[in-house]
Order: C-alpha cells, then structure tokens, then sequence
C-alpha cells in the first residue's frame, strides 16, 4: 500500500480512514485515468450525461471529438447552420444530426474540414409528389458536404430528418441519414471543400 | 478526519493515504453523487448496463407505460395477433430516448402503437420502409399533429420483424422518431396517426 499511486478507498460506515489495514474495498482505477476501465471520464460522459446531449449549432459549429463525439446536433439555424466536422482519423467517434429548424434563404451544411477528407454513404430521402415515395442518393468518390436546402436536398420537413456520421479512418466519415425533400429532388451530396 | 462514512481520497502518485493529514483532494460527493462532472450513474446505467435493456411488450401488459427511468431501454414488440401499445412520458427536451424493435410479427388484425402521454405532444419522423410484395422503398413524413406511430401488421408496417425505432426526447412537446426498416404488405399506407 505504501507508494501506491492514486488508490481509492471505498470505507464502510464508520470505518476509520486512518487506521484502516485491511486493503479491502479499494478501488484501482483513477478518476482521471479512467475509472471504468478503458472509458475517459470525459467519454462516458459525452455517451451518458443527458443534460448535455443536445448541442445547438446555431449559424456555425466546429465539432471536435473531443466535445461532441456520441452527441446529437441540432440544426437549428435560422438561415442555415453550416458545421465542420473534425479531422477524420478512424476514431470511430459518431456525430448524429438532427434537422430542428427548415433553412430560409440558406441552407444546412455538413462539411470536412480539409479537402483531402471524404464523405462517404446514402441518404435517403423522402418525396412529396405521391404518398409513400422516397428516393436514395449515394455519394460520389470525391464527395465532401451534405447540403440541405430546405427543399430539393433536403431539410423540409424539421424535426423527423437525421444524419448520421462516423469518423471511419483517415480522410473519410461515413454517412447514412434520412431527410426530407420537395420538388424535383437532388443529391445533398456535393464536393465544395477545396 | 476519522470514523467519518465513506469518504473518498484522491491521491497523487507517491502519496502515502495514512500519512496524509491534509484533507484537500477529497471528493465531497460519493459515486453516486456524479463524480463524472456530468453524467449520473444512473445515466451511465440507461447506457451502459445491458441487464436493464429489455422491456417487452407482451399480451399480458397491453399497455406500457413508458417513464423517464425507462431511459436506454429496448422495447421488444412481442404482439402477435394481441393488440398493444406503449405510452410514452411528456416531452420535456431531456435528450432521454427508447430502443423499439420488432421482436414478433404483427398479426391476425392486431396493431402495436407508440403514443405520447397527453395531447400537447407530438412525434416527428419519417418512417423508411418497404413493400415486402417487391422491395420497393416506402417513405412517410409525420403531420404537424402526429402524436402516434401505429403498425397494422399489414398496410402500415410491422409485417416482419427487423424494424428498429429511436425515439428521443428532443424538445418540450416534440418527440424525434428514427424509423427504419419498417415491413408493409399489400399497399403500404403511412404509420403516424393523430389518436391521443
């Protein structure tokens, strides 16, 4: 016990703290070190803490890992909310996108932020011209944003429309998502970041 | 400092704890209290604790009623040809959500329904099915009024099992649906309906 480095010490009522000998109840692991295992405190909170699930991204957002991986993001600006994903790198780390507002006079991006960086996957898609009908886009090799304009790509509807991505290795997320279109629908898929 | 209930030390490397006099460092809430700055264990638990996911829906509990302390949990739809419904808590925007799945086929004119708990809320979604005659692609966006998801066995869905529903707490009177992989027969028709 002497030199240990960082043990928690879980007492019993009444237990004295001081004079306690038995070594029983202690815990290993570190708050700081990841006291569920392999899980950051920081992890287990961005998966867990409700109060803090729904992130905003107002007229511009720039995701990290970091504060927003297992988050879910509302696109709720006004005239569009443009967000910037991380730096790809195989993380594994998921984004979840959830269309609040239908964008006047602008659009929802969902971007890379380097040209090198890919978006890869399908959408589907939502018709309004016959009850039921719904059409798929896929993204083409080069592809690097999800546009939704509020109507052809996408973002009509509000509320019922997700996007889901994931950082699945170096220079590429992947994507799959549902939305909403009207009129004659178009990919929300383009290649705009140079 | 001694004979006091269940403190926790937090020590640095090399610090031996019964020579520690100081009491800084100590953690004044316990485990419980939400040491992760954030997350509560019982948030931790709606994620994390596999042994709490399953909430099935059975003919003998036709009506389920869904709390907050449900949070993280799986509804495994085991209808059959016995009508049943889950009732979900109000809104409030807690960003808490249910798992829905298709466990066992809707049959023999029953229905499964997914309502919220009174007539201020609404759920929102588009459900992402097909038409199991031809694999064709079915869509349906809910209504402004949409407060129900509702699965025949047939025309609106629920025909197989496979269909995965989240459903998240995202706003004071909004529910998020994520609708996917719902199985129609005949002529699919949409899920979302007005009841409550």
């Amino acid at each position: 016990m002497s030199s240990a480095r960082s043990p928690l010490k879980v007492l019993a009522d009444g237990e004295d703290p001081i004079n306690t000998a038995a070594p029983s109840g202690q815990i290993y692991g570190q708050l700081d070190g990841g006291v569920y295992g392999d899980a950051t405190k920081a992890e287990i909170n961005n998966s867990c803490d409700l109060s803090t699930r729904l992130v905003s991204a107002g007229a511009a957002l720039t995701l990290t890992v970091a504060d927003h991986a297992e988050k879910i993001i509302l696109l709720d600006g006004a005239a569009g909310s443009i967000v910037t994903l991380p730096p790809s790198a195989g993380s594994g780390a998921t984004f979840v996108f959830l269309v609040k507002t239908v964008p006047s006079g602008g659009s929802h991006k969902i971007q890379v932020s380097s040209g090198a960086e890919t978006l890869r996957g399908s959408l589907f898609m939502s018709k309004d011209d016959s009850a039921g009908a719904g059409a798929a886009f896929r993204s083409g090799n080069s592809d690097d944003t999800i546009t939704l304009n509020g109507s052809t790509t996408g973002g009509a509807l509000g509320y019922g429309e997700w996007i889901e991505v994931i950082d699945q290795s170096s220079n590429q997320f992947n994507v799959v998502g549902v939305v909403a279109g009207t009129g004659v629908e178009a990919t929300p898929f383009s290649n705009a970041v140079s | 400092m001694s004979n006091i209930r269940g403190p926790l030390y937090v020590l640095t490397a090399e610090q031996y704890p019964s020579q520690e006099a100081d009491p800084h460092g100590i953690i004044q809430g316990g485990l419980t209290g939400g040491i992760l700055n954030g997350a509560t264990t019982e948030e931790i638990d709606y994620v994390a604790n596999l042994s709490r996911k399953p909430l099935q829906i059975i003919s003998s509990n036709p009506d389920r009623v869904l709390t907050s302390s449900d949070f993280g949990k799986t509804v495994g739809i085991n209808a059959g040809s016995t009508s049943s419904s889950a009732t979900l808590p109000a809104a409030t925007g807690s960003g808490g959500y249910f798992d829905v799945i298709v466990r066992n086929s809707i049959t023999g004119g029953a229905t499964f329904t997914l309502k919220v708990a009174n007539s201020s809320d609404t759920i929102k979604g588009i459900s992402l099915g097909r038409n199991n005659s031809d694999n064709t692609i079915w869509m349906f966006n809910s209504a402004s009024g949409t407060d129900a998801f509702r699965m025949n066995g047939t025309t609106t869905g629920g025909a197989n099992r496979g269909l995965r529903v989240r459903i998240i707490d995202v706003a004071a009177n909004v529910w998020v649906a994520i609708v996917f992989g719902n199985d129609h027969s005949t002529t699919p028709a949409t899920p979302w309906a007005e009841l409550v």
